[in-house]
């Protein structure tokens, strides 16, 4: 899955940036090297997810470079994520994107490089290595303003069906095939058997959704805090955060764009008469085209990931992966409000 | 203010005395640097360096093979610095040099790579001295080529 991240800090630079630091959903820390060729890349970056408590190890000389490239590990867990992106592809505004990548072992740095190799000064307020809590597994959600008991209720749930509907999604990224094949199979049972044809067809779809995320990954309030600014803070699956950081970010960043998209796909149902109705009809090419385009617009829009997975557990039908991603959207959608409303702050 | 080359040939030209540092910090006397430089650059903390010998990441084995362009700065190679994000002009136009053998040959973008060891002096040029890592801004009238003293491959000297 594509993340949106940043720069941070320029750590190498021999002729160009050879060595950075990155910041990505929720203010995790990446570190990016250049290398010399990845497919469909003109400068590519070859990045890992290192913990703060890492990146502090690594900055205080404690563990070389290729030592937080191969075991950016934590407390026995491990945390190897790894990605790429493109600096020829890095927007005006700083931002670019980092896409999976297939690991290759010219890609890691040889070992004895330290940080007091560093050919740059650095900032390292911009790393956040002092304030930010280390609990990968933690989500924290800062709140403001008044909230009313049904109201927390209100964005729990919705919190709730977004990451159960984001981990499921997750766990197929990184499976392998056979395990991604099977999570598949039982994945269409789940997407398939509901007629999403409005309503409760929606709250049991999801509901399903929350008992298929193992039990210790399913979600938990760990703390709340009710004042003003006060705070909630969640745990679950590290990953899923990240990528319900994204989308809120996201769904922020494009709300009138997303809105167009959803709409777009409303009228298309509503003139097809399949908004209401059962799911036994897969319909013309070229309603599935037009479904496709939509749907694929609207997961940019919110940056929902692995639309091909959707589409694959919706038993390759168009009309079932665009509702899945609507009511994805309006969840989404329900819960920015209280974003937009700085009643929520990420 | 007149402007003299302090190259290897110039310096047959000119009788440069014991206070050439002097005339140059008051800039009495103007190097022309090979690259068209940006504003304020070198910058002010760059010095003019003592006789040494450099390490220069090439792509070439042998030295007859070696070109000028591989001494040439990324600005001055006609690359973009991709983003202005983070990235110096001013670095852009250097050319990266280190002072003693370093780890960072290991990093992946150099690790295939040659070194070339350049022999430079105060009228080579400017740099910046960060760790090993040497910010090298020539003079027109230095040639790299000319100064190079060998090629080997970073294996040679472990």
């Amino acid at each position: 899955m594509k993340r949106k991240a940043k720069i941070n800090n320029i750590l190498i630079f021999i002729d160009e940036p050879q060595l950075l630091t990155i910041s990505a959903s929720r203010n995790t820390s990446w570190l990016g090297i250049a290398v010399e060729k990845i497919e469909g890349m003109s400068e590519p970056f070859f990045c890992v997810r290192v913990t703060k408590n890492s990146l502090q190890k690594y900055f205080d000389g404690k563990v070389d470079l290729w030592g937080i490239f191969k075991y950016p590990s934590q407390n026995g867990k491990d945390m190897r994520e790894y990605m790429a992106f493109d600096f020829s592809e890095i927007s005006n505004n700083g931002h670019f994107y980092l896409n999976p990548v297939s690991i290759k072992e010219d890609y890691f740095p040889s070992k004895g490089i330290f940080s007091k190799h560093h050919t740059e000064e650095i900032d390292l307020s911009l790393e956040g290595l002092q304030s930010q809590s280390d609990n990968d597994d933690e989500y924290t959600v800062n709140i403001d303003g008044s909230w009313d008991l049904s109201e927390f209720s209100f964005f729990g749930n919705k919190v709730s069906s977004v990451y159960s509907f984001l981990h499921c999604i997750r766990t197929l990224e990184h499976a392998n095939d056979d395990v991604r094949a099977k999570a598949i199979e039982n994945l269409k049972k789940t997407f398939t058997n509901h007629s999403l044809e409005g309503g409760f067809s929606y709250v049991n779809f999801y509901r399903d959704l929350q008992y298929n995320v193992p039990a210790n990954d399913r979600l938990e309030v760990r703390e709340i805090k009710y004042a003003s600014p006060g705070h909630i803070k969640i745990c679950g699956q590290g990953a899923a955060f990240d990528d319900l950081a994204d989308s809120i970010r996201d769904m922020c960043d494009n709300y009138y764009l997303a809105r167009n998209s959803y709409t777009s796909l409303i009228r298309i149902m509503k003139n097809h008469n399949i908004l209401n109705s059962k799911l036994d009809l897969k319909g013309s090419l070229a309603l599935q085209g037009e479904l496709s385009k939509y749907t694929e617009e609207l997961c940019q829009n919110i940056s929902l990931n692995g639309l091909e997975d959707i589409y694959k557990s919706s038993d390759n039908n168009w009309i079932i992966t665009a509702k899945i991603v609507m009511s994805f959207y309006r969840r989404i959608r329900d819960l920015t409000e209280f974003y937009r409303e700085g009643r929520a702050k990420l | 203010m007149d402007k003299v080359n302090l190259g290897k040939s110039a310096s047959n030209k000119i009788d440069v005395s014991k206070n050439d540092e002097f005339l140059l910090s008051q800039h009495q006397i103007l190097p022309e640097f090979a690259e068209n430089l940006p504003p304020s650059c070198p910058p002010e903390e760059a010095v003019t360096p003592a006789q040494r010998e450099v390490w220069r990441f090439v792509p070439h084995e042998k030295l007859e093979e070696l070109e000028e362009k591989d001494f040439f700065s990324y600005a001055a190679l006609g690359k973009q610095p991709y983003s202005q994000y983070n990235v110096c002009p001013c670095r852009w136009s250097s050319c990266s040099v280190f002072s003693v053998p370093t780890p960072l040959e290991g990093l992946p973008k150099l690790r295939h790579k040659y070194v070339a060891t350049l022999s430079i002096n105060k009228f080579s040029g400017k740099i910046l001295q960060k760790e090993s890592h040497i910010d090298f801004w020539r003079y027109k009238n230095f040639s790299p080529l000319e100064n190079v003293v060998n090629v080997f491959r970073k294996d040679e000297i472990k």
